[in-house]
């Protein structure tokens, strides 16, 4: 079984589930107590491990799979508000369940198909009132240039630690850590909106006005960022949206302080209040 | 109405009446159907919709189109995000930019795209020294806004193509 689809939701992959096929490979009847632990199994660095036995490279799997007319491939679907669809599928001689609500397989080089689905639950939209908070940690260091006689700062170098559970693309966890920091750098430097007449409704604002953070405005070769393992081996994807963001803005206020000794309550904290605070 | 005369990514348009107030970007967009160049601010801030203005001297600068009318770009050659590719191939550009996870919901890679383009280009023709090319890589995209991850992984693209072919680039 090579399709390597992740349910939506954390927990276990889907791949592993179908895939009781691999026992085959793995040389284990269907009769031997070990077949009864093939959710076991776990991908690992493109491999599929067994606690005790030999590890199966995905190539062999998928030359295998493809060879014999296992499962190469499988779509699913599914559906949340703050908990997931359900179903059971007839999959052979087994009935799987999940927590998707529409699968499709498809075996060897063949078309997908869709397998007949029961006992389909969906969770109740009384749901749609829960808030949920999955708590991804996140911490920042900033340190700051200022420069006396006008008051611009500079932000020398920075580093971002944070936990999100497993990173489904990490690339794009990164990706949103550096995004996340420089809007972090906006929110403490760069973007406000005043209220009253002079406001966004008054129908003139634009970038021009409401500044953003830039490339320029971003340590671009020294930001570093931290990426640390799940906290357990079986821990979800949490979820990281713009989590990096938030402390950036103590950070710099802290860092800030430390060079001015002037502590800011109001954001952002311009380059004109800098300069007042270096004079 | 003004006559337009324009070049798009090497192709010569015939000739078409255009309003004298329709917005290049307008043109671009819901004439001509090329939606690769975006809408962003509408003033010429994020640039999210900057295409390639090439010179007759073999020079090329980037231009907005959101507050430059159709009719000011007659005569003009220009290049948009569509004509990076070749005979269905991504340039090394391209390739950077998705390589590096550059860009997530893509609204302002075009400008970027047609930015670095052109600095590569400025470079082949006058190249730089090592030792300035990470200043001259971000004040090229610095007018550049990109609102969800890119800042860093564009600026590591555009580098990463730059040092992949040094003789052509670099002094």
């Amino acid at each position: 079984m090579l399709a390597r689809i992740r349910q939506p939701r954390p927990r276990g992959s889907f791949s592993v589930s179908v895939c009781g096929r691999q026992l085959e490979l793995w040389r284990i009847a269907s009769t031997d107590p070990l077949a009864k632990d093939w959710e076991k199994a776990r991908w690992k660095d493109g491999q599929l491990i067994m606690p005790g036995l030999t590890p199966l490279g995905l190539p062999a799997l998928a030359a295998a799979a493809h060879a014999r007319n296992f499962v190469t491939g499988a779509i699913t679907h599914s559906f949340s508000r703050w908990a997931w669809s359900r179903a059971r599928f007839q999959f052979g001689a087994e009935q799987y369940r999940a927590e998707i609500d529409a699968l499709a397989l498809r075996k060897g080089g063949g078309k997908f198909q869709r397998l007949d689905r029961v006992s389909v639950k969906f969770p109740p939209t009384d749901n749609n009132r829960i808030g949920t908070t999955y708590t991804s940690m996140c911490g920042t260091l900033v340190r700051v240039e200022i420069e006396r006689a006008t008051g611009a700062l500079r932000i020398a170098k920075a580093y971002s630690v944070l936990e999100c559970g497993q990173a489904l693309v990490p690339e794009i966890v990164l990706g949103q850590s550096q995004g996340g920091f420089a809007m972090g750098v906006g929110y403490a430097l760069l973007e406000t909106l005043p209220p009253y007449e002079g406001g966004p409704g008054n129908g003139q604002w634009n970038l021009g006005q409401y500044l953003v953070a830039r490339g320029s405005d971003l340590p671009l070769r020294d930001l570093e960022i931290e990426m640390l393992p799940p906290l357990t081996s079986d821990e979800p994807p949490k979820g990281m949206a713009e989590v990096v963001m938030i402390p950036v803005v103590p950070a710099i206020l802290n860092a800030i302080f430390d060079a001015t000794g002037r502590r800011f309550q109001s954001l952002p904290v311009t380059q004109t209040m800098l300069k007042g605070a270096t004079a | 109405m003004t006559t337009l005369a324009i070049t798009i990514n090497g192709r010569a348009l015939r000739p078409t009446e255009v309003r004298d107030d329709l917005t290049m970007n307008d043109f671009l967009r819901e004439h001509l159907g090329m939606t690769g160049t975006k809408f962003g601010c509408g003033a010429a801030q994020c640039l999210s919709c900057a295409v390639i203005v090439d010179n007759p001297d073999g020079t090329s600068y980037t231009s907005p189109t959101c507050i430059a009318s159709a009719a000011s770009f007659d005569g003009k050659a220009i290049r948009t995000v569509e004509g990076h590719a070749k005979n269905g191939e991504l340039s090394a550009l391209q390739k950077a930019f998705i390589s590096h996870f550059a860009f997530q919901c893509g609204y302002c890679t075009a400008g970027f795209l047609n930015e670095a383009q052109v600095l590569l280009e400025r470079l082949a023709k006058k190249p730089v020294a090592r030792a300035e090319l990470e200043k001259i890589i971000a004040a090229a995209l610095d007018g550049h806004i990109c609102r969800c991850t890119g800042y860093i992984k564009y600026h590591e693209a555009v580098r990463d193509v730059i040092l992949a072919d040094p003789k052509r680039y670099l002094a």
